[in-house]
């Protein structure tokens, strides 16, 4: 039948065609596919900077020495290991010479004084294997700022060795803790996020707790027990002046920003009921989000300003619940059996969410994706407590209290949990709350 | 064809069967194509008796072999090789046939040497059907008492022939061996030394009961694509493959890559030395679209300069053609 030749000779001619189109030569490459790696962190050589000062060179590459290797992602080699100890700056470094000591990766530098007194800090980063320059930057500041100039340079190598932002040039809010524990003076304390540089905010007459970074400028919002009910403030950071958020009956507690910094969504108590309002820093009027019986605390935007997470025991239990940022139905997002979910926060990246979980007696840190699925626990036992997300979304910092005579301290963790290490604070530490990059 | 709808069935069986094949196609488009499967060889079994008898080596020919070689195993000449080639893949022509009674009436050849007396029992044993390829004294097949043929006669002089003997013996050590189908004589002839010397240097193809082996040459065939070079096969290069991942494992170190949402498995090519090392730089197949990607690119070509020089077990080190090059995707989903 004329419509049966025709189709088989429409398919042969196809088939033909194919065969023609997708028939490849025999070509000798042998390809395939690498779905594992390990997580070792990368060799790498950071020399003293060269310049005028050695004990302030000699301080450079030690922040940056310690920042690098805190992150977890580098493994600096001990300088008493270099062949070459004092590399020409302008000049190609001697890459054997790095090999030969397996680093992968190397840092140089130069300090130079101008007339005027301000300080020029130099660094390149080298790729030792391929033997190319991958950055190489240089700034101008006042002598003193030299920590923060630390900090950059460990941003620039970390950016451009993981392709994310860096999170180093920080500073932590947190509250530190003195005296006995029956008795502890609760102050405001602000640091660098390598631990240095610690100074007092507040005097530490009043109880002062959850202190939380405004994203767009030096100010920290925070709760404190004066002598009436505990009130939210707002701290600057610069001047050391604050003003009461609002003027509420009743507690008003754990206090955020939004992220473009205009408003503070808190929670405030009524009763046995906790619900959540937010107020316009400019205008100082108040929007009440949840209207329910419950205890709903705890709020975080979104980094887009469009949704919130929040925790509520309106099921029966403390969990987690998301919610559009102008109120309504609320989405619950925590179901681990028998756990009770806490403080939850929203990355900066928006694409995770961390919380406090407590289950069958332990605490936990963990994170989870916005819609509830992919939760990871990061690190468990002990009391943790209260997570904080560095501005890249890939570091926490939290706190710990061990129980007993010893007090709260403060640890970061990296977001796969294969990087946790403690925060060194003058005395016991709770409740951190990390800035974003302040440069 | 005109559609008639109130009778839709043929047209519409059409259809559906173009359809259904159409979707085939489609379908089947992507699959990988079949790999090259490596030529079969023409195998035949060898006793090792008859493995002996061939490689006792052939009177007539002039040049003496230093050692005795399995014919599978000789080295070929390049011209073998291409003739081969276009011949290897008929059949291999199953052997001659055997004689298995020698011809009736053999070439008498004429002796250039004057022979004494011929022995004086002219009983012949039975003709030697078996290729022997050991030098076989005719004049002492003649000269046995014993009629029946032994696969390698012995020489068994009586005393009073001893001169002759000597002499035919000189003569015979210069002549060519015999060839097989030469030494059966009819029993009934007399002995002819002449002809039985003409027969001697004919240069007859010898028959040989086993096939010629497709012989193997351990370099590789230059320019076919089908050639009989001794190739790595699939399963070995899969092998090695698998070799080289394990060691890349150890290399690349994932800390602090973030990946994207979805995977990211940039190429990286790279060719290698001999003795395992990098042969030039490794590259990425494609250039990096963002700092993700790139720091992700990066890991991997650096994993692949840590690794050289890469540890290439010693059975694939002859293949090395085979595993000169490399393109290996890095797939990276972020690990969360």
């Amino acid at each position: 039948m004329n419509w049966n030749r025709s189709l088989r000779t429409i398919v042969a001619v196809g088939l033909c065609l194919y065969g023609a189109v997708f028939g490849s030569p025999v070509y000798a490459v042998i390809s395939g596919d690498l779905f594992n790696g390990n997580f070792k962190p990368i060799p790498i050589a950071i020399t003293d900077f060269v310049g005028a000062d050695p004990a302030m060179n000699a301080q450079i590459s030690a922040v940056i020495t310690n920042n690098l290797k805190r992150s977890g992602v580098f493994q600096p080699i001990d300088k008493e290991a270099f062949i070459d100890k004092t590399p020409n700056f302008d000049g190609t470094p001697n890459f054997a010479s790095w090999k030969a000591i397996n680093a992968q990766a190397l840092i140089t530098g130069r300090v130079t004084k101008d007339a005027s007194g301000k300080v020029k800090t130099e660094f390149r980063l080298w790729d030792v294997l391929s033997g190319q320059q991958l950055a190489g930057q240089q700034y101008v500041t006042d002598p003193t700022l030299w920590r923060r100039v630390s900090h950059i340079i460990s941003d620039g190598v970390y950016t451009r060795l993981t392709g994310e932002k860096g999170f180093f040039d920080t500073h932590v809010v947190f509250v530190d803790e003195t005296g006995p524990k029956d008795k502890r003076i609760k102050r405001l304390a602000i640091m660098d996020q390598d631990g240095a540089n610690t100074r007092y905010l507040t005097k530490g007459d009043e109880l002062a707790v959850t202190p939380r970074f405004s994203p767009t400028s030096q100010e920290v919002a925070y709760m404190a027990f004066g002598a009436g009910d505990p009130k939210v403030y707002i701290l600057n950071i610069d001047t050391g002046q604050r003003e009461v958020v609002g003027n509420f009956p009743g507690m008003t507690f754990s206090p955020r920003f939004s992220p473009d910094g205009q408003k503070v969504i808190m929670s405030l108590a009524q009763g046995a009921a906790s619900n959540i309002y937010t107020m316009d820093l400019r205008s100082r009027t108040t929007t009440r989000l949840t209207d329910t019986p419950a205890i709903d605390t705890s709020p975080s935007y979104s980094p887009d300003g469009s949704q919130i997470v929040f925790e509520s025991d309106r099921g029966g239990t403390q969990q987690i619940y998301v919610m559009g940022a102008s109120g309504g139905a609320a989405k619950r997002i925590s179901f681990s059996d028998g756990a009770r979910y806490s403080t939850p926060v929203w990355s900066p990246k928006g694409d995770y969410i961390a919380f406090t979980r407590q289950k069958g007696g332990t605490f936990a840190i963990g994170i989870m994706k916005p819609d509830g699925s992919g939760e990871r626990i990061l690190t468990e036992g002990f009391h943790n407590e209260g997570p904080t997300w560095a501005p890249n979304g890939r570091y926490l910092m939290f706190f710990r209290d061990q129980g007993g005579a010893a007090g709260a301290r403060i640890f970061m963790v990296d977001v796969t949990g294969r990087v946790e290490i403690p925060v060194p604070t003058p005395a016991f530490g709770s409740d951190p709350a990390w800035s974003p990059l302040l440069n | 064809m005109k559609i008639k709808w109130s009778e839709p069935g043929i047209p519409l069986s059409a259809a559906i069967h173009a359809g259904l094949l159409l979707a085939t196609l489609i379908a089947f488009s992507s699959t990988t194509k079949f790999e090259e499967q490596p030529e079969s060889i023409a195998v035949e079994m060898v006793t090792s008796s008859e493995l002996s008898q061939m490689t006792k080596g052939d009177k007539t020919v002039k040049v003496v072999k230093p050692d005795a070689k399995i014919k599978a195993d000789k080295v070929a000449e390049e011209e073998l090789i291409k003739q081969e080639s276009a011949d290897a893949k008929k059949d291999i022509p199953s052997p001659p046939a055997k004689p298995p009674e020698p011809p009736p009436a053999p070439e008498q050849k004429p002796d250039p040497k004057p022979v004494p007396t011929p022995p004086p029992a002219p009983t012949p044993p039975a003709p030697e059907p078996k290729p022997d390829p050991a030098p076989i004294d005719p004049k002492l097949d003649g000269l046995k008492q014993a009629p029946p043929p032994k696969p390698e006669p012995k020489p068994q002089p009586p005393k009073a022939e001893v001169d002759p003997l000597a002499k035919l013996l000189e003569q015979d050590k210069k002549a060519p061996p015999p060839k097989p189908a030469d030494v059966p004589k009819p029993p009934t002839t007399a002995f002819d030394p002449a002809a039985l010397q003409k027969l001697l240097v004919s240069k007859e193809t010898p028959q040989k009961t086993a096939s010629t082996a497709t012989e193997t040459s351990k370099s590789s065939a230059a320019g076919t694509a089908s050639g009989t070079a001794a190739k790595l096969s699939l399963s070995q290069i899969d092998q090695l493959k698998g070799i080289i991942l394990k060691q890349l494992e150890q290399c690349w170190n994932q800390a602090g890559l973030i990946g994207s949402p979805n995977a990211l498995h940039p190429v990286i090519r790279w060719s290698l030395r001999e003795d395992g090392s990098l042969d030039g730089v490794p590259s990425a197949a494609e250039p990096a679209t963002d700092p993700a990607m790139r720091a992700v690119q990066e890991s991997a070509l650096r994993a692949v300069r840590t690794c050289s020089p890469f540890s290439i077990p010693a059975q694939f080190k002859p293949y090395y053609a085979d595993w000169k090059d490399w393109a290996i995707s890095f797939t990276f989903k972020d690990s969360l």
